[in-house]
This record gives C-alpha cells, sequence and structure tokens, in this order.
C-alpha cells in the first residue's frame, strides 16, 4: 500500500504547489526475471530536497539511474524539467541540467582530479576556457580537494572520491542534483560537512535527489521523502507530514505479556481514534519492557490509560510519542530494513485486529537485528 | 572538509581559497562539442603514458631491429661484392617506405589493436561510461567520437612510420646507397599519400574489432583479445579453405569455398595496401587476388558491421557498471 500525505487545507489558504521538475508515473524496470522497480511514481518539486529511502536492493539506484538515462525503463515515464524523457535530444538537453553522483563515484584512475573534472566539463559541453578552468577550482575547493588536485584519482581515499564526485556535480550550477549514497566512504566530519552542503544547494534553489541509509541525516537535510521496498513505493511526501502521522501513544509494561494483553483489550474496544498498534521493543529478547505504539492522539493518553487499567493492564508508563524518520521508515518496511539499518532497534507491526504474541514476534526481529 | 559557503555560493569562513566563479554554459555547435569529445578520446589515450611508452617503444624497437638487419644484409652482401641496387633500396628513399608500411602492418597492427581494446574496454572495466552518459552525451555521438579518435590514432600511427622510414632513407639516400632509380615527383607523393591512408585503414578496421568485441564483451580482455583471435582465425580459415579448393576435385561446393577467401578483411585490406603502392614506385609487389571496387566494398561492409553492431549493443544497454 502506497501511503501519501498531503497537507490538508481549504482552497483559499492553499500555497501554490512549487513546479514538479522530475515525476515518475508507474515507473517500471525488469532485469529478466526479477522486478526491481514496479510502477513507481515519483513526484520532484523545485526546491525539495528529496530522498529515496529504501533497503539494500529496494530499486533506489536502479532508479536513479532510469533518471540519469543510464537504464532503460521496462514500462512507465519520466518527466523532468517538464519534459518526457524518452526522446534522445529531450533526455540529454536535460541532463545537462542535472549533476549526479550515482553508487561510488567512478573516475578515470590515470588522471587527477583537476583532469577528470576537464572530461565531465567536455560531457557538459562546455569548452577549455578559463572561466570552466576557474569553476574547476572552484568545485575542487567547495569539496576541500585543492591540494590534492594534482595526485591522480587511484590513490584517492574512498571519502576524496566521494568529494571528487560531489564536485563533478556542482561542476555546472546544475538545477537538480542527484546524490546516490553521497555520504559513503566519509567520516562524521565529512557526513556533517554533506549535510551543510546539501543545505546549501537548498537554499541557492537547488533541486536535490538523494538516497541514503543514514535516515537520521535525512530527517535533518530532507523536506520530502519516498519510501520504497522491493521497488514499490510505500510512502511519499513531506517529512513533516510523514512524521506527524505516525505520532502516538507509547505505552510500557513490566509484564511480559502486558502489550499483548492491551492489545487485545484495545481491538475490544474498537476505537475509532486507535485504529493501529505496533509491538515495539528495545535491546535484547529479555531486556527491557515490552511496548506498545499506539496510533493515537497524544490528547487521547489519558483515555488510553483509563480504558487499559479499566481493562485489568495498568501500563507502568503512558507518553507521547514523536516518531523519528527511522522509526517510521523502520515501520513501513519491517524486518526487511532491520539487518541494516537498526541492529539495536526492532519493531514487528502487529494490527490490532490481528494481535500477534510478543514471543511470536520478537525472536525473529531479534535474530535479524543481531545479525547485523 | 568541505568549505564553508555563503547561500549564494561564495567560499565563506576566514580565508576563502577561491571565489565563486559564474558557472560556465554549454557553447558551440554540435560539429565543436563532438570535436572536445573526440579530443578527449585522444588526451585519454595520450594520458596512458605507461601504455603508449611501452607500445611505443616495441614498436620502434622492433622497427629499429628490421632496418638494422636490412643493414647487416647490405654489408654482408657489400663484402661479397654482390650489393646491388635492390638491396640498397630498402634502406633508400622512397624504398625504405615500404619496410616501414610492411612492419606497420603487421606488428603496428599488433600494437595498435592492444591500445584500441584498451581504451574501449577500460570505460567498462573503470565504470567510467556513466559519466559521459549521465552528462547528456548521447550514446551514438559517444560511439562516433571513438571511433573519429582511433582513425585519427590510426593516422597518427601510420604517418609516423612512414615519416620515420623515410627519415631512415633519406639518410640511406644520402650516405649514397645504391637504389632504383626513382623519380621524386607529385605522382610519387601521390601514391604515399594513398598508401598511407590504406595501411591506416587496415589497423583502423581492426581497430574497430576491438571497438566491436570491447563493447559486447565489456572488458578490456576482450577488446584486446578479440581482434587478435579474429586476426589468427581469419589467417587459418584462408589458409585451410585455400588447401580444401587446391586439393579437391571442383564441384558447386568446393568453388564457392574457393572463393570465401576474397571476402576475408584481411585479404581486402591487404589488397588495397598493395594497390595503393602499386606505382608509379613499387613499394608493394602489386599482386592483387580481389578487384578494387571488390576490396573497397568488402572492407566498407565490414567496418559499417562492426559500428553497427556496437552501436546497437550500446543503445540498446543498461549502463550498470
Amino acid at each position: 500500500m502506497t501511503t501519501t500525505v498531503a497537507p490538508i487545507t481549504s482552497p483559499a489558504t492553499a500555497q501554490p504547489q512549487p513546479e514538479v521538475i522530475l515525476s515518475t508515473q508507474g515507473l517500471t524496470k525488469r532485469f529478466g526475471a526479477r522486478l526491481a522497480v514496479d510502477g513507481l511514481s515519483l513526484e520532484v518539486r523545485r526546491g525539495d530536497v528529496f530522498a529515496l529511502l529504501g533497503p539494500n536492493g529496494s530499486g533506489k539506484t536502479t532508479t536513479l539511474r532510469m533518471l540519469l538515462g543510464l537504464v532503460w525503463p521496462t514500462s512507465g515515464s519520466i518527466s523532468v524539467f517538464g519534459q518526457d524523457f524518452s526522446g534522445d535530444a529531450r533526455r540529454q538537453a536535460a541532463l545537462r541540467r542535472i549533476g549526479a553522483v550515482v553508487e561510488q563515484p567512478t573516475f578515470y584512475p590515470y588522471l587527477n582530479a583537476r583532469e577528470n573534472l576537464g572530461g565531465i566539463a567536455t560531457f557538459a559541453g562546455l569548452a577549455a576556457t578559463p572561466q570552466t578552468r576557474a569553476r574547476i577550482a572552484w568545485a575542487l575547493d567547495q569539496v576541500g580537494l585543492t591540494p590534492r588536485a594534482g595526485d591522480a584519482y587511484r590513490k584517492y581515499s574512498l571519502g576524496m572520491k566521494q568529494r571528487l564526485g560531489i564536485a563533478a556535480a556542482l561542476l555546472t550550477d546544475p538545477e537538480l542534483v542527484i546524490l546516490d549514497e553521497p555520504t559513503n566512504g566519509l567520516d562524521p566530519a565529512g557526513i556533517s560537512e554533506v549535510r551543510a552542503l546539501i543545505a546549501r544547494l537548498a537554499q541557492r534553489g537547488v533541486t536535490v535527489l538523494l538516497s541514503s541509509h543514514l535516515l537520521h541525516e535525512v530527517q535533518q537535510v530532507c523536506t520530502r521523502v519516498a519510501i520504497i521496498q522491493v521497488g514499490r513505493l510505500i510512502a511519499q511526501g513531506a517529512v513533516s507530514e510523514l512524521l506527524q502521522a505516525s505520532r502516538g501513544v507509547l505505552l510500557s509494561f513490566d509484564q511480559p505479556d502486558g502489550a499483548q494483553r492491551a492489545a487485545q483489550a484495545l481491538y475490544a474496544a474498537t476505537l475509532p481514534w486507535a485504529p493501529f498498534a505496533s509491538y515495539l521493543h528495545e535491546g535484547g529478547p529479555v531486556a527491557g519492557p515490552w511496548r506498545l505504539l499506539v496510533s493515537a492522539p497524544h490528547e487521547r493518553a489519558a483515555d488510553l490509560n483509563a480504558l487499559l487499567v479499566g481493562a485489568g493492564v495498568t501500563p507502568a508508563e503512558v507518553r507521547r510519542h514523536e516518531a523519528s524518520l527511522e522509526q517510521y521508515f523502520l515501520s513501513l518496511t519491517g524486518g526487511a530494513a532491520l539487518a541494516q539499518l537498526a541492529p539495536a532497534y526492532n519493531t514487528s507491526d502487529a494490527h490490532v485486529d490481528a494481535p500477534q504474541t510478543p514471543a511470536e514476534a520478537t525472536p525473529d526481529s531479534t535474530t535479524q537485528g543481531g545479525q547485523a | 572538509m568541505i568549505a564553508p559557503s555563503t547561500p549564494t555560493g561564495s567560499t565563506g569562513g576566514a580565508a576563502p581559497s577561491v571565489a565563486t566563479p559564474a558557472a560556465p554554459t554549454p557553447g558551440g555547435s554540435w560539429l565543436v562539442e563532438f570535436a572536445r569529445l573526440v579530443r578527449w578520446e585522444l588526451f585519454l589515450a595520450w594520458r596512458r603514458r605507461a601504455m603508449v611508452i611501452t607500445l611505443g617503444s616495441l614498436l620502434l624497437v622492433g622497427y629499429l631491429l628490421i632496418i638494422l638487419f636490412q643493414f647487416g644484409v647490405y654489408i654482408s652482401e657489400s663484402a661479397d661484392g654482390q650489393a646491388s641496387a635492390i638491396q640498397g633500396d630498402a634502406l633508400t628513399f622512397p624504398g625504405a617506405m615500404s619496410i616501414g608500411g610492411g612492419y606497420v602492418t603487421y606488428i603496428g597492427l599488433l600494437l595498435f589493436v592492444v591500445l584500441a581494446g584498451a581504451l574501449i574496454g577500460s570505460e567498462y572495466s573503470y565504470s567510467t561510461l556513466r559519466l559521459s552518459l549521465a552528462r547528456g552525451v548521447g550514446r551514438g555521438r559517444l560511439l562516433a567520437a571513438q571511433i573519429v579518435a582511433m582513425a585519427l590514432m590510426a593516422l597518427g600511427l601510420t604517418a609516423l612510420m612512414l615519416l620515420l622510414s623515410a627519415l631512415v632513407g633519406l639518410l640511406g639516400t644520402a650516405a649514397g646507397l645504391p637504389q632504383t632509380s626513382a623519380t621524386i615527383n607529385a605522382a610519387l607523393f601521390g601514391e604515399l599519400i594513398v598508401y598511407w591512408l590504406a595501411l591506416a585503414l587496415n589497423i583502423f578496421a581492426y581497430g574497430l574489432i576491438a571497438l566491436w568485441i570491447g563493447t559486447l564483451s565489456r572488458s578490456v580482455a576482450g577488446a584486446i583479445a578479440g581482434p587478435l583471435v579474429f586476426i589468427f582465425v581469419e589467417v587459418v580459415a584462408g589458409e585451410i579453405l585455400t588447401a580444401i579448393a587446391a586439393v579437391t576435385r571442383p564441384n558447386t561446393l568446393v568453388n564457392l569455398i574457393a572463393h570465401l577467401p576474397a571476402y576475408l578483411l584481411g585479404v581486402n585490406v591487404g589488397a588495397l595496401i598493395s594497390l595503393a603502392g602499386d606505382g608509379p614506385y613499387p613499394l608493394t609487389n602489386g599482386e592483387l587476388s580481389v578487384s578494387l571496387p571488390h576490396a573497397l566494398i568488402v572492407t566498407v561492409v565490414y567496418c559499417a558491421l562492426f559500428v553497427g553492431i556496437s552501436y546497437l549493443a550500446l543503445s540498446h544497454r543498461d549502463i550498470l557498471e
């Protein structure tokens, strides 16, 4: 199921939406029998810092490659800057306005950074003028590679290669920057710098489309996200709106079966304002209290508590829950994401109308987390 | 460290090192941009210095050994009092050009396909193809740039060898070595130019095999080994077919087999070289197993096939490297 969260506004107060500069409709890619991307419909607006999130193998990179004309879609359409992407001339013209780093950046290993960027300039149709050379120097300076600009690319560390990739993406002052895992190989300081760089690009009105596993980073810099799993879009919208939708009331219990009993009590009560609940467990299978996240408005916390006490299930703690993007992501993608994204924080969905026992849910989730 | 900058993009901080220049905009016609791409391909070849130096050294050393051998033969026969103008021709101008031409036809060809294969295949092994394609360079245009760059390299390599041969020949002539009389006139220079073009076409055609196999195999090894295997198979197949036709009683099938070698690439580009160097000064033996139109058509068809298959493969391929 795809979750698209849109702001609810009256026509009188609606703000004009920014121009959609990149959209896909039913984008599908099949490699033989394997369906890598399945009917993906995305919408990136001018000025967005848009994150494409998903577990490994979910189709993020394939999607970005299709957007860059490297991989041909099996079906579906792509529109960039309002132009259909299918014609050669239109696609090539659109790509001139895009800067991109796909997967680990690759350059000619026997050329130095300046020469490699010279090649990028050539591909972008730029003449080897003093202006182009100045721009290359500026791009290298932006990513801190000036002191090593004369070294052959093969001598660079992974982090330096990543920086050169970003410099290449910035070279032509693109309207849209596509970054695939831009923080791969960077140390914490480098990650912070990339975050700052993305923020600066956004301030300048550059639209950024990125994929990342670092959900905390994404939450800090991105305005909109799309979450894909097994090639399918499962959620898309503004970060704030997605998180707003996943707020709830978190109930903690001292007894191992407390959360299960609470879920059954809520199911029996059939509360219209609390339609879903999820089991949460932090730490190992025997440590820590069982917890139940109920998708209910914060102001209903006292009502929930009263209902459960009345049913003989007294929570040890009732508190308002503000979901992080990571939690939201995990709640949508489930176990598939656990191994790589959150080894210490497991979740198993438990729809209230089909309560699942913690004993059934936890060991599997914990095992996946532990293997990460 | 990624430098801080102001929202307008200028570098900030205590000591901004590079001011923000205006972003350059693409300029120039399609042809100008294409010429830049070709120049880039040539630059990539030039910057693979280790390979260029190694292959260039092999080429020059091999040529030098042949010249020294020819000189040794001349000295030996001079000592016996048997040296004639025919021995001197190999070391004087323009006869020395045939040594250079023959050398580049075989040894130059082998080294050229190694260079071409390395350049084509490394686009896949280094995963650099996406750099150009993701920047809006069309696949057909990229392939065309590679082909034009390869043609220029073929012309350059053969020109270099012929100039070297001319230099050796002029030195031999200046040293007074005996030679068959040759009239230095416009017709001779015309012949040399056509000879040069035919030699370049020979190595270019086999370079296209490197392009074809390299594009299909997406590997350096395939791009280098492909033309070498092609040459080997072509030579062996030519010999086998000729032998079959010679020892078997003529019938329709044998007649067909007997004609097959005339459709091998090597036979046809060889015929073009032979024809190009046939006069007014005999740089080649002038023996032709096929007619000029036949040789031209077959060579062009081969080249078109190599280019066409490469284009179809590249244009329909997903770039996953």
